[in-house]
């Protein structure tokens, strides 16, 4: 498999377990840590991207310094909404430490777009690796 | 104790007592017995007889005079004649009386005094750096409502105090003008520093007088003069009380010297005639202060005719009287105007001198004052007023009302009798006050109805609004906030607010406009016309119905301590014709709000505090989360590589370390749970099987909790869950249910492995979805089969088998269930002890949400 995953988060630790079963599982794997870092790829890298996986916790960044992130807990959602407008209309699947109502509220709103949310806590690197390959094929 | 408190003199005000009219000398006694060795006097020099009558009272009972402190300045200067007390107590400065004064050899005391001009201590130290040749005379109480410091004050001052007034204060009837003075309180009962001014004083070594100066009492005067004397003895002062309480004795007050000038009216019918009618007051309910003395004016005497008749509002620290009521026959087309100034008017002249006043010639100026509506005056051919002031019953320094009553000169005009008016106006003020009390009560009332059923800031604060806008008829409201950090007041709940400004800047700074000066000040602005209100910059307004009416309250919320935590706003007083036609807020209302936010603060307090600390935990949760992930990770990645290389090891550790961190995500899912059942839960649902998503789940993560009592998990048995189709759940806070019910029943199972038995069935009832749960532990009393679903219920068991655990397992597990539109009880004790949970059948279907 040659689809590229864009993974955006500011863990590096907890993540480079999820890179490394992404890898093994022949897929080729970006992590973007910063929010900035991760639009300019995107917008780059927009036509080999098939699947993005996004945490919702994050340092706003520039581009978000003044939008009300609730200092950072909200900063993905921002960063998802200017993803899809590249555009770049791919599943997505939000992989966060904190449930947070807002984002069931974000996706409940998003009617007609892939995207599935879970918990880090409950996904552990390979469970995430078989919902990756259902999603990019279409299938979950 | 020292001896620097030895040095200190103590003297006693008369005010407890009122008018003391025949009853000086007992006053006196009083006083004295009580081990005083000062006076200083509150009452009127018309009050107090003749002054060599009165220093020989006191030379007699070894009492110094120390100062005058009731009636006018002037007043005082000339009924002292050449007796000079040690000061005269002055709460404002006038240029011409203070002159006078001063020549003729007065020393001045300045007093600061709530809702007064010079209030606060900066006032004060400005007028004693103009006019150093007076003294300070600050007084604790009065400070401490202001947000001043008592210490403070005396430590920046302490070469210009000529005497120390100490008195305590309870916050409990807020700080609004028509009820701060019930907090006035006996010494140590209240919220004043006063061991903390005690020791100032001793190190500044003052050893000058301090006088108690007790405003009112709840008790009675001798009681209360008595525990002072009994409270400074403690501390150390040179004062032995010699009185003995006696609860049965009571001084004449100032109501019963005014019902034995009632008893003095010849005529039965004359006095029926005045009060009667105003007697049936006392029984009826009144929605506000308009509604009653709207009923009340048909009910004052008809004198003369035309008669017209006024209610105003007073507010103390304003210029303004604004209109409440009136009586004004049909003839009369033109309005009355809604707001006087007091500084121009002829009712203002009456307001200050506190008496009633007849002003026989209307067209014509006095005093620099002149009749406010002249328009009217063409209706009655040679016009009088009279000009009533309703004073506070709890503090005489408070003039709320004015009651004008115009009319035509007749014969009877010569008979209008002023004491008799005077005490009609006593009769009305304690009418009124019963009324302001009875709204402040129901509001408090209504506040601690919604504090017990409301969880959360957000709705608690939305049901004040609604409190607000029923109480006060307020149209538009909101309620301001002060921030964690202390520097910016935030919308926290509104009516709805029109920003002139963009989304970064929607606050206010300390003083900034006229909400950041209400918080900056602690003072509560009071306008009719906020465009011309000095400091109003038009940041935001509630939205209403028109524009055209200006009246405005903004009003600090204080907590216990004296700190403001928020702002209130109101904007325009809707009309109520039932009751009233005027729409200016009023110091009634802002008592009524005042009461509102007291009783609101310790709730509110709490609520915020309970918020904190869930946002506590819900970073301390996510902070936990993140080890966890990655020890998941790695463990995960150890697992595959080492099943690839084939490696066994002697013990499968991986299964452990799985097993404990299954756990560790689903004990930290509890703390998420928690956090959002108190923010409002919003369910993550997705189509789940009842087994292999909820179930299967649910008994791994409790793999630890029965290896650790040697119970296995062959012995929890899940059948019929085929009955139950895929249902839309939120799969992660049902495992958190099936959890907690399991790791209850483990916690609370005999210790015998061969009991212990958990069975799972699921059926379908027909109309609903039913999960019983049941287990064969140590069973549930039956008079706590409901209170075990409380929030940090722990039942007797839990302490004496000394189970872990905090009490919020089952209670949780209801507000999941719940949330899910479903039940979950107790169906049977024990033997097996039984939890049966309800779920609808339209969890079927997939929710409108997606």
């Amino acid at each position: 498999m040659s689809s590229e995953i864009l993974l955006i988060d500011d863990d590096k630790v907890p993540m480079k377990y999820y890179l490394m079963a992404l890898k093994k599982a022949g897929f080729s794997v970006k992590q973007c840590r910063e929010t900035d870092e991760a639009l300019n790829y995107a917008t780059m890298r927009k036509k080999n991207i098939s699947l993005i996986i996004l945490d919702i916790i994050m340092s706003p960044g520039e581009k978000y310094n003044n939008c009300d992130t609730k200092d950072g807990t909200l900063t993905g959602i921002f960063l998802m909404d200017d993803l899809e407008n590249i555009p770049l209309r791919v599943p997505y699947i939000i992989l966060t430490n904190n449930p947070n109502p807002f984002i069931t509220q974000y996706i409940n709103s998003k009617k007609g777009h892939e995207i599935k949310y879970f918990q880090k806590k409950d996904l552990p690197p390979f469970e995430l690796v078989e919902i990756v390959k259902t999603m990019i094929a279409g299938n979950y | 104790m020292t001896d620097k408190r030895k040095k200190i003199k103590i003297g006693y005000q008369s005010i407890i007592w009122r008018s003391v009219n025949n009853n000086l000398p007992y006053a006196l006694d009083t006083i004295a017995g009580a081990g005083y060795i000062g006076v200083e006097f509150a009452q009127r020099p018309d009050e107090l007889g003749d002054i060599g009558q009165l220093i020989e009272m006191c030379r007699q009972r070894n009492l110094t005079i120390l100062g005058f402190a009731g009636g006018s300045l002037v007043d005082r200067v000339n009924f002292c004649r050449d007796f000079k007390p040690l000061y005269l107590y002055i709460k404002d400065w006038d240029d011409q009386n203070a002159t006078y004064a001063i020549e003729k050899g007065f020393t001045l005391a300045l007093h600061p005094h709530v809702y007064m001009h010079i209030h606060r201590l900066a006032d004060a130290l400005k007028l004693l750096e103009i006019h150093p040749e007076i003294k300070f005379l600050p007084d604790t109480a009065h400070l401490t409502i202001v947000g001043d410091d008592p210490v403070e004050a005396i430590r920046m001052t302490k070469d210009k105090i000529i005497c120390v007034h100490l008195k305590d204060w309870t916050s409990k009837y807020g700080r609004s003008p028509f009820r701060y003075a019930r907090g006035f309180t006996e010494l140590g009962k209240g919220v004043v520093k006063l061991d903390d001014v005690l020791e100032e004083l001793e190190k500044i070594e003052y050893s000058g007088w301090i006088v108690i100066e007790q405003d009112k009492t709840d008790s009675y005067p001798e009681k209360s003069i008595i525990e002072c004397s009994g409270w400074l003895e403690k501390k150390g002062y040179n004062i032995k009380c010699n009185l003995v309480k006696n609860n049965g004795r009571r001084m004449n007050n100032y109501n019963s010297a005014n019902a034995i000038k009632l008893k003095s009216i010849n005529s039965t019918a004359l006095r029926d005639q005045y009060f009667g009618n105003i007697n049936s007051l006392f029984y009826q309910k009144f929605i506000n202060i308009g509604h009653f003395f709207n009923t009340l004016l048909p009910c004052l005497p008809a004198i003369f005719k035309p008669n017209i008749c006024a209610v105003w509002a007073c507010s103390p620290a304003n210029n303004l009287l604004s209109l409440l009521a009136e009586s004004i026959p049909e003839i009369i087309q033109e309005p009355i105007t809604s707001t006087i100034f007091v500084n121009k008017t002829f009712t203002g002249l009456a307001m200050e001198k506190q008496s009633v006043t007849i002003f026989y010639d209307l067209q014509k100026e006095l005093d620099g004052r002149r009749f406010g509506q002249p328009d009217i005056l063409k209706y009655i051919e040679k016009p009088i007023m009279i000009s009533i002031p309703i004073l506070n019953p709890d503090n005489y320094d408070h003039v709320q009302f004015m009651i004008n009553i115009i009319g035509e000169i007749g014969a009877e005009a010569s008979h209008i009798d002023k004491d008799l008016f005077a005490s009609l106006a006593w009769y009305i003020a304690a009418a009124a006050q019963k009324v302001i009390e009875e709204l402040c009560s129901d509001a408090v009332s209504s506040i601690n109805y919604i504090a017990a059923h409301e969880n959360d800031v957000k709705s608690f604060l939305k049901c004040i609004i609604t409190i607000i806008q029923e109480k006060l008829n307020a149209e538009g409201v909101s309620i301001w906030l002060v921030n964690e950090r202390g520097d910016k007041l935030a919308v926290a709940a509104a009516t709805k607010i029109i920003w002139k400004v963009n989304e970064e800047q929607q606050f206010y700074a300390e003083g900034e406009g006229l909400t950041g000066t209400a918080w900056k000040k602690k003072e509560t602005i009071l306008a009719s016309d906020r465009w011309n209100y000095p400091g109003y910059i038009g940041k935001s307004m509630e939205e209403c119905a028109t524009d055209d009416e200006h009246s405005l309250i903004i009003h600090p919320w204080f907590d216990i301590k004296g700190g403001v935590i928020g702002i209130i706003r109101c904007r325009n007083k809707n009309l109520d014709y039932m009751v009233g036609k005027y729409n200016v807020f009023s110091e009634i209302d802002i008592a009524i709000l005042d009461s509102i936010c007291s009783a609101a603060s310790p709730h509110l307090i709490l609520l915020l505090e309970k918020e904190r600390r869930l946002k506590g935990l819900s970073k301390l949760t996510h902070e936990l989360k993140v080890p966890l992930v990655a020890i998941r990770g790695a463990t995960q990645m150890m697992i595959k590589e080492t099943r690839a290389r084939s490696y066994k090891y002697e013990y499968d550790y991986f299964k452990d370390i799985w097993s404990w961190s299954e756990l560790m995500g689903r004990l930290l899912s509890g703390s998420d749970i928690l956090a959002a059942i108190f923010s409002n839960m919003t369910l993550n649902q997705s189509s789940a099987f009842i087994f292999k998503d909820i179930m299967a789940p649910a008994i791994r993560q409790v793999q630890l909790l029965l290896e650790e009592r040697d119970f296995s998990n062959d012995n929890i048995k899940v059948n019929n869950y085929e009955k139950i189709p895929r249902l839309w759940l939120d799969i992660n806070y049902f495992q958190q249910v099936i959890f907690n019910l399991l790791s209850n029943a483990i916690k609370f199972a005999y210790k015998d492995q061969e009991i212990f038995t958990i069975a799972i069935d699921c059926d379908d009832d027909g109309d609903k979805y039913v999960i019983k749960f049941r287990d064969w532990g140590k069973g549930i009393q039956n008079d706590v089969k409901e209170m075990i679903f409380m929030e940090g219920y722990r039942g007797a068991g839990a302490t004496d088998d000394n189970v872990i655990g905090q009490g919020f397992g089952l209670w949780i597990a209801r507000e999941i269930i719940r949330a899910h539109g479903g039940c979950i009880e107790v169906t049977n004790l024990k033997f097996p002890t039984e939890f049966s949970i309800y779920l609808p059948y339209d969890l079927k279907e997939i929710p409108k949400t997606k």
